[in-house]
């Protein structure tokens, strides 16, 4: 199990470098095209918002399985310990839950537009939102993770 | 499920510690789910939310931020700084606030402030005879300025969720970022003839003229994002890529500080910040649309109303609130919270949006270093080494000068609003 998450963090990592960096690539050019080249680029801003959502699920799903998205952990750890982990493990399956609803309607909601395509690259909309897909699921396994580790009372 | 229930939940989700991002994504869930309503939007929302060319400018602004510090430019403009104000009373500690200044020009964080200039401003002081808890007081609270001179990511994400030009909220700040600097400069220079802080010699013309021209090419990073943003030829996230750019011209060819070695770690870093960031306005931003729908935001404008019809009462009000925020959270959710329930009430009272977003974010930077949660503290213990309370009480005390420029935002718009205007930014 924590092979597979560590594995899955480091994928996700490596794409989300990549895709920054070509975020840079991209608007750079789209500057140089302005104001060099004297020709508008018709396809680099969409381009670059749809790169970064990307950027931003799969940053997200990163900071997910290293517990850092921002949270009030101050009252929280007045608790006392064994009132802690059981609520601890409660809230891991109310997330399960949320990213299983965002998981699913993400899905359903990338079939739809399939038809459909993008203002300026003609793709189907299906790939924009495929980003909430990808990254809905891979916090659904990290959640497992947690929980299964939570379970088996071990430290992750 | 009543509204209200809604946002009861979603406070005990985040005094439970569940993050931020996901008490909004589930309280939202959880009201469309007892509505019966289709759960698409859920999806749709979020992604819209980041479906914004203005937000693209957060990871340009945290990659450049990095950059920046680890190009090798720090040292430099410190002893620019000290060559320009190291003669006055309490040299070094107008320094350190110079010193953040010019950062705050190149970065749009504050814990990054501490973590890279404010390290060395410490251990200067600490050398020179300072006080460390002094010091690290000091160094906590001039990085607070990071944000208010642009760039600024708290700003880009007020942008974003108040429809307002970033570039006009980016302009809109400088001035009263300077404010921030001089206040905090006042309060040291009192402190300093108190406590006898030495000074130092005043710096020739020639040394002022070689410091200048060795820390030069740093300093046009502000000057190439301000004016470009300015005079209209780049957008702010246009504006933040170019900076980029020049960071790492400045890193691997000026001052040879960056190593391309380095380049996987920081950009990871990035990544990693901008999915703190971003996630958690993709969640507020479908919390926001249920808020909206339910006339939240017109009935707390309502409320408000009822409470008080004068606009000095009303945005009193509201600092207070925020302020009480700022202990427990973070400016960025401070911001996501805040922002969709507060814009119906400052349209009530014909508030200037920029005004008041220049405004919240120095209010939500104030939050950076009070206690009991403070992202600033923190950083402030790894750097200086002293313990938490004691880093809490040496910060306290440059609460006054940041009241004090809060108030100054808060009560005299054309402050904020002089530059955009004059740049003809609405």
């Amino acid at each position: 199990m924590k092979k597979i998450a560590d594995t899955l963090e480091k994928i996700l990592k490596v794409a989300s470098v990549c895709i920054l960096v070509l975020l840079v690539i991209v608007i750079s050019m789209q500057i140089f095209a302005r104001y060099v080249l004297n020709h508008s680029l018709s396809w680099s801003e969409e381009l670059a918002r749809y790169l970064f959502i990307y950027l931003i699920f799969f940053g997200a799903s990163i900071v997910y399985k290293q517990n850092r998205h921002i949270s009030v952990n101050y009252f929280f750890d007045q608790l006392p310990a064994r009132l802690r982990s059981i609520i601890s493990i409660s809230l891991d399956i109310l997330l399960l839950i949320f990213l299983l609803v965002v998981f699913y309607q993400g899905l359903i909601l990338s079939s739809i537009v399939y038809n459909v395509p993008t203002a300026a690259l003609y793709i189907p909309w299906t790939y924009v939102y495929l980003a909430i897909v990808i990254g809905s699921v891979c916090m659904v396994i990290f959640t497992l993770f947690f929980i299964y580790h939570r379970i088996r009372k071990e430290p992750f | 499920m009543p509204i209200i229930f809604i946002l009861f939940l979603f406070l005990l989700l985040i005094v439970l510690r569940v993050p931020i991002a996901f008490s909004l994504g589930i309280s939202s869930l959880v009201f469309l789910v007892s509505k019966n309503e289709i759960l698409l939007p859920v999806a749709q929302r979020m992604t819209a939310a980041g479906d914004s060319f203005p937000l693209l400018a957060i990871p340009f602004f945290v990659l450049a931020g990095k950059l920046i510090n680890e190009s090798g430019i720090t040292e430099r403009i410190f002893r620019f700084a000290l060559c320009l104000v190291g003669h006055i009373r309490g040299g070094l500690a107008h320094v350190n606030v110079i010193n953040s200044m010019i950062f705050a020009g190149m970065s749009g964080a504050a814990a990054a402030d501490v973590a890279g200039p404010g390290a060395i401003e410490i251990k200067a002081m600490v050398d020179n005879g300072y006080d460390v808890d002094f010091s690290a007081g000091l160094t906590a609270a001039s990085s607070t300025i990071a944000p208010i001179i642009p760039p600024s990511i708290a700003m880009v994400v007020y942008g974003v969720l108040a429809s307002t030009s970033v570039g006009a909220l980016f302009l809109g700040g400088i001035i009263p970022g300077i404010i921030m600097g001089i206040f905090m400069m006042i309060y040291s220079y009192i402190v300093s003839v108190k406590r006898n802080y030495p000074r130092y010699p005043r710096a020739s013309f020639k040394e002022f003229l070689i410091s200048l021209r060795d820390s030069f090419l740093g300093l046009m990073a502000p000057v190439i994002l301000l004016g470009g943003i300015g005079l209209g030829i780049f957008t702010p996230t246009e504006a933040a890529a170019v900076v980029v750019l020049y960071s790492l011209f400045l890193g691997l060819i000026v001052y040879r500080g960056l190593k391309l070695a380095m380049l996987p770690r920081i950009l990871l870093e990035t990544v990693e910040m901008t999915g703190v960031i971003t996630f958690v306005v993709t969640t507020a931003t479908l919390f926001g649309w249920i808020l909206t729908r339910e006339q939240v935001p017109q009935l707390f404008a309502q409320f408000i109303t009822s409470f008080s019809s004068n606009v000095y009462v009303v945005l009193a009000l509201i600092n207070i609130l925020v302020l009480v925020m700022g202990c427990f959270l973070d400016g960025i959710s401070i911001l996501v919270i805040t922002v969709p329930i507060l814009l119906p009430v400052i349209g009530v009272f014909n508030i200037d949006r920029v005004h008041f977003g220049v405004m919240l974010v120095l209010n939500t930077v104030i939050g950076l270093i009070t206690p009991p949660v403070g992202v600033v503290l923190y950083a402030t213990v790894e750097v200086a080494k002293i313990s938490f309370e004691r880093v809490v009480r040496a910060t306290l005390p440059f609460l006054y000068p940041l009241i004090a420029s809060l108030m100054v935002a808060t009560y005299f718009p054309w402050v904020i609003l002089f530059i955009p205007r004059l740049l003809g930014f609405g």
